[in-house]
């Protein structure tokens, strides 16, 4: 009986550090790319002008600042990161983030369209009665014990975990209002935001679907008509996708690095390029 | 009075304010405060109502009527989609509340209230008897949806304590809670069965209501154990609401194994009540058949749970009255019953009638059964579970319980609060739990 009331005793102390634990390191990794920022020698000059590529996991997994470097050949540095847009970091981030830029940057914002039925950012209260401890010890045996590299200096995922798992398309609920109301949530949250100095293209993450007829685009709609609209650029509508080959990695809502990132990278380069011309 | 009342009463009134904070927590919305506020003082009027008939026939009909009016009152409710299902798929879920999965349970306590009541309150008991009432219904191990007690637990609410001074009882709870903990965030939420739904394929449909059955047990077992753990944590005892139920022989000894606070209530409230009206035994087989129905409906409704209680109704009906007098080999109850679960959480799962009816077609097509191959099985594992290795613990699990029960002879999941398990098992939730933001109670 004493021994298992000891193992009780210690067996709870070692939960509710990692509860604890959890919490200081979801967070360290949250804002992990931010440090890319101020360590990153990219804006020699002021006045530089540099591309900021911002947004959640998606966009980590998603697009390479590295090749938009080399082919628009502005300096560009990709700071998504999983988490950022978690309700309790978002402000705080966000606020770093935009206090670091100046006029001449240009933020290129990306989110998901509310299409989910359960909000991916969100873990609730059993998110933090449940610590991700195995999570946190296996990155960090990767990280510090093995010196993986988790990304380059561009801030671009190299190392991009493989799940030899097979998976269905996901079951969106499509209501335009909502969608179109979460847009412009969304944007105008960051052009309200009182460090805003630079300009902001935003591009909407693609969407993995059945099939294509499924979203009508035409009935996903925003119009600019803030007093801060002088800071928007553009906005683009998301790529409908099909096909599973571009997402083979960690399920339909990750793009792997040989066919996906590429495609969505594409796409953002085209849209820069026809926007910077302007 | 009043205030002697509360300071008196102080104990349930924390358990209480606890569980209000949980509905509202869960569901959201303030407003489950008022509804359940407003069912609570519903049922104490009608409850003293009761008692004040001088009728005894009259009270007699009130006693055998108040649970058959909450339960087709919420089948109604079910029927017209205000309450929606509240066990397998829906396609609507994000309009769907806990608040809604918690009304199905607090209106059958309600009705078991009425029914049991006997004395009407005095001027010094109503606060007393307000307060007990109030628990009973929001009791906060329930969470928010079972084990369905009935007002008996009432009579346990004045030996509450939160002094925690005996070891053994403390250890007694963490060794349910951490195998609850175990079931339902290390098993039952690697388990993913939806993505199977639309296979219709004999194999496909086969697996993934084989997943179902083992979602359904390891996540509502799950969560009754952390229930009962912390109900006995504070001295409240809660009925065992699952004792290994996969190693029931045949169909009788399952619902006795099976979701059992439900079973019991159905039983004392439904059963037993009304069985006079019935003289020959087909009768009363008949009668004891139709309660399947009546729990199905409950459970949601669509037609697909007609047929559900339809099915289950109709094995107990063959059973009770053929099968249980045959001398069947051990091997053939246990193969029958395997059979059972997967047919039965076939029915249950799917809400598209027509997509349930194609499957039952293609167990009798010939053509259907050409694409089985180990290929397709990975594949549909894959997809029915989140970590491949969830199945190996699943019947490592079940045939620990198997050798438990039929060569150890214990019950009530002894083997798996052994001190050393329990701590190894709390340690492999810290590690391995996770959240799959699925609503409670299997709801997918």
């Amino acid at each position: 009986m004493l021994v298992f009331k000891n193992a009780v005793k210690v067996i709870i102390v070692f939960y509710l550090f990692s509860i604890i634990g959890d919490q200081f390191y979801d967070k360290t990794q949250a804002e992990q790319k931010f440090l890319f920022l101020s360590k990153s020698n990219l804006a020699k000059n002021e006045g530089d002008k540099r591309i900021i590529l911002y947004g959640s996991s998606h966009c980590d997994y998603g697009l390479s600042a590295k090749k938009i470097t080399q082919e628009i050949g502005i300096n560009t540095l990709n700071l998504c990161n999983y988490g950022v847009e978690r309700k309790k970091y978002l402000e705080k981030f966000q606020n770093n983030l935009l206090s670091q830029l100046n006029a001449n940057d240009l933020i290129v914002y990306s989110f998901r369209l509310d299409l989910e039925k359960i909000k991916l950012e969100e873990d609730g209260i059993l998110g933090l009665l449940l610590p991700q401890l195995r999570v946190a010890i296996t990155n960090t045996i990767l990280e510090y014990l093995k010196k993986k590299k988790f990304f380059n200096k561009f801030g671009d995922r190299v190392y991009y975990p493989r799940r030899d798992k097979s998976f269905n398309y996901p079951d969106y609920k499509i209501d335009y209002d909502k969608i179109n109301i979460d847009i412009e949530e969304k944007i105008y949250k960051i052009l309200n935001n009182k460090y805003l100095k630079s300009k902001i293209i935003v591009v909407i993450t693609p969407v993995l679907i059945e099939s294509r007829s499924k979203i009508n685009l035409n009935k996903i709609k925003f119009e600019c008509l803030n007093s801060n609209c002088d800071k928007f650029i553009t906005w683009t509508q998301p790529l409908l996708i099909e096909d599973m080959k571009y997402f083979s990695t960690i399920g339909p809502r990750h793009f792997n690095p040989e066919n996906g990132r590429k495609l969505w990278t594409n796409k953002v380069i085209k849209t820069l390029k026809e926007n910077l011309k302007k | 009075m009043p205030s002697n009342a509360l300071t008196k009463n102080y104990k349930k009134i924390i358990l209480i304010i606890l569980g209000l904070l949980l509905l509202v927590l869960a569901s959201k919305s303030i407003i489950c405060i008022y509804i359940i506020t407003f069912t609570t003082i519903l049922t104490f009027f009608l409850a003293d109502q009761k008692c004040k008939i001088k009728d005894d026939y009259k009270k007699k009909q009130i006693e055998r009527f108040a649970v058959p009016v909450a339960f087709l009152l919420l089948v109604l409710l079910n029927i017209f989609g205000l309450i929606k299902t509240l066990t397998g798929t829906i396609d609507n879920k994000e309009s769907i509340t806990l608040l809604f999965v918690g009304v199905t349970f607090y209106v059958l306590s309600a009705g078991a209230y009425i029914s049991d009541i006997k004395d009407s309150y005095t001027k010094d008991n109503f606060v007393d008897e307000f307060i007990d009432l109030f628990l009973y219904l929001i009791l906060p191990f329930k969470l928010l949806a079972g084990p369905l007690e009935n007002p008996q637990i009432i009579k346990q609410f004045n030996r509450i304590s939160y002094k925690f001074k005996s070891t053994a009882n403390s250890l007694y709870s963490f060794s349910w809670i951490s195998l609850g903990l175990f079931m339902k965030f290390c098993i039952a939420s690697r388990l993913t069965p939806s993505e199977l739904l639309h296979f219709t394929d004999p194999l496909g449909s086969f697996i993934c209501a084989l997943i179902f059955e083992l979602k359904f047990y390891f996540d509502f077992a799950g969560y009754s154990f952390i229930a009962f753990g912390f109900a006995k944590l504070i001295n409240i005892r809660l009925t065992l609401n699952f004792n290994h139920s996969f190693t029931s022989n045949n169909v009788v000894e399952f619902w006795h194994k099976w979701h059992i606070t439900l079973g019991k209530f159905l039983q004392k409230y439904i059963l037993y009540k009304n069985l006079y009206l019935f003289n020959s035994r087909i009768s009363k087989a008949i009668f004891a058949s139709t309660i399947f129905i009546i729990s199905a409906m409950w459970h949601g409704g669509t037609i697909n749970y007609f047929f559900w209680g339809l099915f289950h109704g109709l094995v107990y009906l063959f059973y009770i009255q053929y099968f249980k007098h045959l001398k069947i080999p051990k091997f053939f109850g246990y193969l029958s019953m395997f059979l059972f679960f997967i047919f039965g959480r076939m029915i249950a799962i799917d809400i598209n009638s027509g997509r349930l009816f194609e499957k039952w077609i293609n167990y009798l097509n010939i053509n259907s059964y050409s694409e089985i191959s180990s290929n397709n099985l990975n594949e549909l594992f894959s997809l029915g579970l989140s970590t491949g290795s969830t199945i190996y613990i699943c019947i490592v699990f079940i045939f620990a319980e198997f050798w438990q029960v039929k060569y150890y002879k214990k019950t009530s999941y002894h083997l798996f609060r052994k001190p050393a398990v329990s701590v190894f098992l709390f340690l492999i939730t810290i590690l391995y739990g996770f959240n799959s933001m699925e609503l409670l109670y299997a709801r997918i």
